[in-house]
């Protein structure tokens, strides 16, 4: 099956996906009770209940479920979210403002716990029963089970506060001018975001890639390949290394959603300018097409992130690309 | 005689268990003379593996050297340190397995594998380097080396697979070439081009071989000299043609007795019993096809099982043989209702097995039972033994539960098993008594038809000699019938009174035992029985 041929069917069931997507998380809020026009009465101090009528109709809320569900779909297809009934601005400018400071942590967090999860990994799986085996183990578990909000203030207070090394809040300096001065000013703020989020999943990945390196190192192919005089960097690295890696990869693409969720409570502890605080203040203030812009979005970054990881297997397992 | 090229003196292997150091090799001597091919031969366990695997370097973990010296070019490599060992490997070195399926690295292409080796002991470039193993690659006849040695090794076949072994191992033109088992898991044929090709390639390198083997008929027609190996000590060596002929241990003279013997010998028709005219087992036009998914979803049949047509009489064994992919396996499975024919009639005691549905095909089911060849597989390992053969009464039987427990201690005690270990787990018993146990199970619901799918392939030549014999004995005791599946010619010639040979789902000869074996037909079948090694050829001529 030619690549492209395997990149476009795939494009298409992810677009298939993002309609199921909507439709359901459209469904799903409607169903909750209470909508914008009871924050807005609330915030008013109340409201006589013509005027709450009034609003709904100006909102076009006073419509069946299923005439707006039509109306938001068409309006999706044609790249409009609709108005934040919060903020008072169009849905996909507020997204898209705040999209690659999301998209930038849950990145690197993914990829930074995938590195050193499959590093430690195969570090443990070289002596399954040796003592840093166990110390790797215990590291991981403590990272995956301490919850991620304590996990990053405890991280501000002994390297913001205590040791002032890195930045306490926000994404970048605004005093620094010039495109990488910024960059790097962005990637100091980047430390303690990233490591909180991705230190939840290196347990896990570490965790797979150490079983899956045992059973790779035990298999004919890497006898094979110390028969050959390989070294045992070659043997681990080389021959073992990439056998036992699409377990861990496909499990990574799983986690993508996990990974976003995540980032919601780290950006909030770490003010960083991302959806997660958006996603939060529009929840409480029930803007409904706010928070149904960003699950469209986060939907739309696990696709991604599981075609990416598709792919990725097809790039490792030559077994694989002969498949559909 | 010059120095050998490499000696193993008074080697001791100890492998740790749970009970401590246990020795898997002991007081072992051998020396290796350039250019010779010395084979060890013995079952599994015997430690012959154990003994390569150490003059490599590469013992398990759990494993150790605990005395002896194995000396090479005037060095001891026990006491080499690692990266001078590692120079030696896959340099001087070479070393075959017994896998070819498994033994390849999935994920790199085969000419990347060859070309790493060239790479990394004669420090070649990266072009002179993949130039070289296209011309390797061609030296082992994999046609079309240089289009070949870009495709990965799920592309190619275990024959094929075996010879890129064979050109990775000899890649640096090593001094000597370690082949364990290299053709156990491949077909006759195979097997006999695989040889061909290893005997060629040494003489024109001028490489020693130890050759790893079971069987003495490979011995027979490969090596110059021969150690045999009994748990872990050497019982016997010398060159091959006193071996053969003039055997001092007993072990070695059973072990060229279980060497088959290709020739016409005649069976004592009065062990056969009672004589049916109407065949139990009558298959018509059997036709198996498998869908096979193109590219854009279009589905394409491949064809297993192409029409074909035989008879077993009551109490009376058919014997279908073949390589690998000839579609026999799926035959049998096929007259068992394991898996589904498109086309055809098979008619088991007056019953058409094909048109049976629900639960009329599940009774039907207690009248043919299978022996599958992997015992350590084919048995669920949570339940215990007596479990395992009771299951079946439990679900297909007419026997009251309260004599299934009798009816099982009787079957343990027919197989030749005690009744006690009825509550021992599969794990627990040795390969040959758990094909013991999966007799007992094929047996325990009185089937008329029972399928011997390559049910002593498994095992030991030994072990494989005393189930053989236990089926023959059931046979004759109980008047069963047996449709046994094998592609062992040897095994077939003991078991068998009508063969079937088939190829490429077709068959292509089938006849009585001594009509196939003295007198066969056919091209393919006379290239079959000529590709089975024996040991006739180290027999010295009267």
């Amino acid at each position: 099956m030619g690549f492209l041929v395997v990149l476009a069917q795939r494009t298409l069931y992810g677009l298939l996906l993002l309609l199921a997507v909507l439709v359901l998380n459209f469904t799903m809020i409607n169903l909750a009770p209470g909508d914008v026009v009871d924050t807005i009465a609330a915030d008013m101090g109340g409201a006589s209940a013509e005027l709450v009528a009034q609003i709904r109709a100006e909102y076009g809320l006073d419509q069946p479920v299923i005439v707006q569900l039509g109306n938001y779909v068409w309006r999706v297809f044609q790249f409009d979210l609709g108005q934040s009934y919060f903020y008072n601005r169009p849905v996909t400018e507020m997204i898209f403002e705040r999209l690659p400071a999301t998209l930038l942590l849950v990145f690197s967090a993914q990829i930074f716990a995938l590195v050193v999860g499959i590093l430690l990994g195969v570090f443990a799986a070289q002596r399954p029963n040796g003592i840093l085996s166990h110390i790797v183990t215990l590291f991981a578990l403590f990272g995956y089970a301490a919850p991620v909000f304590w996990t990053g203030i405890l991280l501000l207070i002994a390297f913001s506060l205590k040791i002032p090394l890195f930045p306490v809040a926000g994404m970048r300096d605004v005093t620094v001018e010039g495109f990488f001065p910024q960059a790097l000013s962005v990637a100091h703020h980047l430390v303690l975001p990233m490591l909180t989020l991705g230190s939840i999943f290196i347990a896990l990945y570490s965790r797979l890639c150490r079983a899956s390196m045992l059973e790779v190192l035990g298999s004919d192919y890497v006898r094979t390949a110390k028969a050959k005089g390989l070294s045992p960097r070659d043997v681990t690295m080389k021959h073992a290394l990439k056998n036992a890696l699409p377990p861990v990869v496909t499990l990574a693409g799983l986690q993508f959603s996990a990974v976003i969720s995540g980032a919601v409570l780290v950006e909030t502890v770490f003010s960083w300018p991302g959806l997660g605080q958006l996603a939060l203040t529009s929840i409480l203030a029930r803007d409904t097409p706010t928070i149904l812009g960003i699950l469209f979005f986060s939907a739309l970054v696990v696709i991604v992130g599981n075609l990416l990881t598709d792919l990725m297997l097809r790039l490792i397992d030559p077994r694989v690309r002969g498949k559909a | 005689m010059s120095a050998p090229l490499l000696s193993v003196e008074n080697l001791r292997i100890e492998l740790a268990t749970r009970g401590g150091m246990v020795p898997v090799v002991d007081d072992l001597s051998l020396w290796l003379n350039p250019g010779e091919t010395l084979s060890i031969v013995g079952e599994s366990g015997s430690g012959k593996s154990m003994t390569a695997l150490a003059v490599m370097g590469l013992l398990p973990r759990i494993g150790r050297v605990a005395a002896g010296r194995i000396m090479f070019e005037g060095q001891d490599m026990i006491q080499m340190e690692d990266a001078a060992l590692r120079r030696i490997r896959g340099n001087q070195i070479g070393m075959i397995f017994q896998e070819p399926m498994t033994s390849l690295n999935p994920v790199y292409t085969v000419g990347e594998q060859i070309a790493e080796v060239l790479r990394h002991h004669q420090k070649q470039g990266a072009a002179e380097a993949w130039a070289n193993a296209v011309d390797l690659l061609d030296a082992v006849r994999i046609p079309n080396a240089k289009g070949r040695a870009a495709t990965y090794p799920h592309e190619m076949s275990g024959g094929q697979r075996q010879r890129v072994m064979i050109a990775m191992a000899l890649a640096c033109r090593p001094k000597i070439l370690i082949a364990d088992e290299p053709t156990t898991a491949l077909d006759v044929t195979v097997q006999a081009e695989i040889f061909d090709l290893m005997r060629e390639l040494a003489t024109e390198t001028q490489t020693a071989t130890i050759l790893i083997t079971h069987d003495m008929g490979v011995v027979a027609e490969m090596a110059d000299r021969v150690v045999v190996m009994l748990k872990g000590e050497k019982v016997e060596d010398g060159t091959v043609t006193d071996l053969i002929n003039r055997p001092q241990n007993d072990y070695t003279k059973s072990l060229i007795a279980s060497v088959p013997h290709l020739t016409p010998e005649t069976r004592d028709e009065s062990e056969v019993t009672a004589q049916v005219d109407q065949p139990l087992l009558s298959v018509r036009d059997l036709t198996v096809q498998f869908a096979v998914k193109k590219r854009w979803g279009k589905r394409e049949m491949f064809t297993a099982v192409n029409g074909i047509s035989f008879d077993v009489e009551r109490g009376k064994t058919l014997a279908i043989v073949g390589e690998s992919g000839s579609g026999k396996t799926t035959a049998a499975l096929a007259v068992a209702r394991l898996v589904a024919a498109q086309a055809g009639h098979v008619t088991l005691d007056s019953t058409d097995m094909l048109t049976l549905e629900g639960e009329a095909l599940r009774q039907a089911r207690a009248n043919v039972q299978v022996i599958f060849q992997d015992p350590y597989s084919s048995l669920n390992p949570r339940l215990r033994a007596g479990a395992i053969v009771r299951e079946p009464m439990d679900n297909l039987g007419n026997l009251p539960a309260a004599q299934r427990d009798a009816r099982v201690a009787e079957l343990f005690e027919q197989v030749g098993l005690h009744p006690e270990q009825m509550n021992l787990f599969p794990h627990q018993f040795s390969g040959g008594q758990r094909q013991r146990i999966s007799i007992a199970r094929a047996l325990s619901t009185n089937p008329s038809l029972i399928i011997c799918d390559e049910a002593v392939s498994a095992l030991d030549v030994i072990i494989q000699a005393q189930i053989l014999d236990l089926l023959r004995d059931l046979q004759r005791d109980l008047n069963l019938t047996y449709l046994f599946i094998s592609h062992d010619l040897g095994v077939v010639q003991q078991m068998c009174d009508h063969v079937a040979v088939m190829y490429m789902g077709d068959i292509v000869e089938y006849g009585t035992r001594n009509a196939v074996f003295a007198a066969p037909q056919k091209a393919y079948t006379r290239n079959l029985l000529a590709a089975v090694p024996s040991v006739e050829s180290a027999r010295e001529s009267v």
